[in-house]
């Protein structure tokens, strides 16, 4: 049997996590921290991937990679990388909105007591308020990497679901129930439902007190 | 001496304006006000918490701050201000020892280290080193607080509040105790409460705030005797705020007109002729012993009435006397405060008749009612 959507799948959510995490954390951090004009328009628009069909986001991104489109140069189309931004795109609000939430339960007056004790605010925010949001933010991150894990719209209309290329594990279930091999649909449905529990047992473990 | 701290500020907080005139040297100020009276913001403004709309703040003669209200021309941000300034509930850091909070302001660590064990000693936190905060008491956890802001080496501590969640035992020895720190230190320290007995036991000076200004500030006996408002002559407990006439002023007394009565009040400004509203503290009402002759000295102002109600309050009784005048046939309500023990030798109770001295030294004119 073909094991390369698991492997795919992994990979492809693994990179995908790394960049949802690194840009959701810094949106969160701006969002909680900072004051601009629009900014409820900005949040709205980070949270937007959540509500919207994933076959629009996808529909997005194909114009954007397109062969005239702004990142058509790079060439990304029908690979692995466009599952990646897919999924990133897709995993984004997940992890801006638990990472701000942890971020904002944080007693704001912890932070104003390190800036008495005589450290500027950036490491106040480093030494209290991080550290304490962590077990948040590390929810935010398993259930980014549990989404991506699952990406199924966006991911076939930009990447495609060549076999051993972009076929992760939801377009494997896709393909096989479509030719009706139901013993690998079924396989591919036990490999997910694990994963996925298992990440959601993390997650509530870690947002217990 | 010239005034360490000076704070010269306004700011707007929604439809509430905070107005605050003070100058402090190496002494405790207590800012003494009903909740909601802006002692908190205050402290905030000073800390740099909070940006005053204009202004001028000033420590050891650095300005701090300084805004004429168009352009703000300094405000040093909070971390280099060297103010520490203890929260309410105390905010320290959950996810670090006793020792890691008290050292986390620490600039030296070498003499952090020192530092660290005198302060342990001094704050009684002695082999609580490696707890956490949620296995303190509230007394420790004020203790690790007070000695985390003290480790910065601040040249102004500010607390807000420091004993609202302790209970009396406690309280009384963290007073002691951050009052002999205090004079070691010898730094200015601002401290928030609306609790009338810590701003009896902890203050030199009282500032007494109300609707965000500071209607009155001096040396505690100074405010708590001769209070210069209305607002803060009931806030300090003077409870018996009288109206009355000034009908005649000499060398050694003025006379007021009150309820048919003439009382004697020492000289103080006013004029004869004008309405006046007076007052004087329950603990300055002396009951007149009635098998003694009256004594030369506690003879002025007699009253007499009946005690109508009684409260016991522990250390002390708060009797209220229903003063008649033969006069006029009106009476009036006045509160005595007197210890247990001469609650019991004089045989006191409801219904007892007495008469009573208002002490005539204690008897207080207040200039701007």
């Amino acid at each position: 049997m073909d094991l390369s959507p698991l492997f795919l799948s992994l990979k492809v959510a693994f990179v995908a996590t790394i960049l949802t995490a690194v840009t959701g954390l810094g949106f969160a951090i701006l969002m909680a921290k900072a004051r601009f004009p629009g900014k409820s328009l900005v949040e709205a628009l980070l949270t937007l991937p959540l509500a919207l069909p994933p076959s629009s986001v996808g529909y997005y991104l194909l114009v954007i990679m397109g062969r005239n489109g702004p990142l058509g140069w790079l060439g990304w189309l029908f690979t692995w990388k466009a599952a990646v931004l897919a999924s990133w795109i897709v995993a984004l609000p997940l992890m801006f909105r638990t990472a701000k939430a942890a971020l904002e339960s944080v007693d704001i007056s912890l932070e104003m007591v390190a800036r008495t004790l005589g450290k500027p605010p950036w490491r106040a925010f480093v030494d209290v308020t991080l550290p304490l949001a962590s077990r948040g933010i590390l929810a935010g991150v398993i259930l980014s990497f549990a989404r991506a894990l699952g990406e199924f719209g966006a991911t076939l209309m930009v990447a495609g679901n060549i076999p051993g290329k972009t076929r992760t594990i939801p377009l494997a279930i896709y393909t096989a129930t479509q030719i009706n091999r139901m013993d690998i649909a079924s396989f591919w449905v036990i490999v997910t439902a694990a994963l996925a529990y298992a990440f959601i047992l993390a997650v509530n473990k870690l947002q217990e007190k | 001496m010239k005034p360490i701290l000076v704070a010269h500020f306004s700011k707007k907080l929604g439809d509430f304006s905070l107005n605050v005139n003070l100058e402090l040297g190496k002494e405790v100020l207590v800012l003494f006000g009903p909740s909601g009276s802006g002692k908190t913001s205050i402290l905030r403004c000073i800390s740099g918490l909070l940006t005053p709309d204009q202004g001028l703040i000033e420590l050891n003669g650095q300005v701090l701050f300084s805004s004429d209200g168009k352009r703000v021309k300094a405000n040093v941000p909070v971390h280099l201000r060297q103010i520490g300034f203890v929260f309410q509930d105390y905010a320290l850091f959950p996810h670090m020892t006793v020792a890691q909070n008290i050292l986390y302001g620490c600039k030296d660590r070498k003499k952090g280290k020192e530092l660290l064990s005198i302060l342990m000693e001094k704050m009684r936190l002695k082999g609580l080193e490696g707890h956490y905060p949620h296995q303190l008491s509230g007394g420790q956890k004020q203790r690790v607080a007070i000695a985390r802001a003290l480790m910065a080496e601040p040249k102004l501590l500010l607390l807000d509040e420091p004993f609202s969640a302790l209970d009396r035992p406690v309280r009384r020895k963290l007073q002691s105790d951050l009052l002999r720190l205090q004079e070691e230190l010898a730094i200015p320290v601002v401290l928030v409460t609306h609790d009338l007995e810590d701003a009896f036991a902890m203050g030199h000076k009282l500032a007494v705030v109300n609707d965000g200004r500071i209607e009155q500030i001096g040396e505690k006996e100074e405010v708590f005797r001769h209070p210069r408002t209305r607002a803060v002559a009931r806030f300090t407990g003077a409870r018996n705020i009288l109206e009355g006439k000034v009908v005649g002023k000499d060398e050694g007394a003025v006379h007021i007109e009150w309820m048919g009565l003439v009382l004697e009040a020492p000289t103080q400004e006013a004029t004869v002729g004008s309405d006046v509203v007076f007052c004087i503290r329950p603990e300055d009402v002396m009951i007149v012993r009635p098998d003694r002759p009256v004594r030369e000295g506690i003879k002025e102002n007699l009253l007499t009435g009946v005690i109508v109600r009684e409260i016991h309050r522990g250390n002390h009784y708060s009797l209220f006397f229903k003063a008649t005048s033969v006069e006029t046939g009106r009476d009036y309500d006045f509160e005595i405060s007197i210890p247990v023990h001469a609650y019991w030798r004089l045989d006191l109770k409801v219904g007892k008749e007495v008469m009573v001295s208002l002490k005539k030294s204690a008897l207080h004119i207040i200039p701007e009612p």
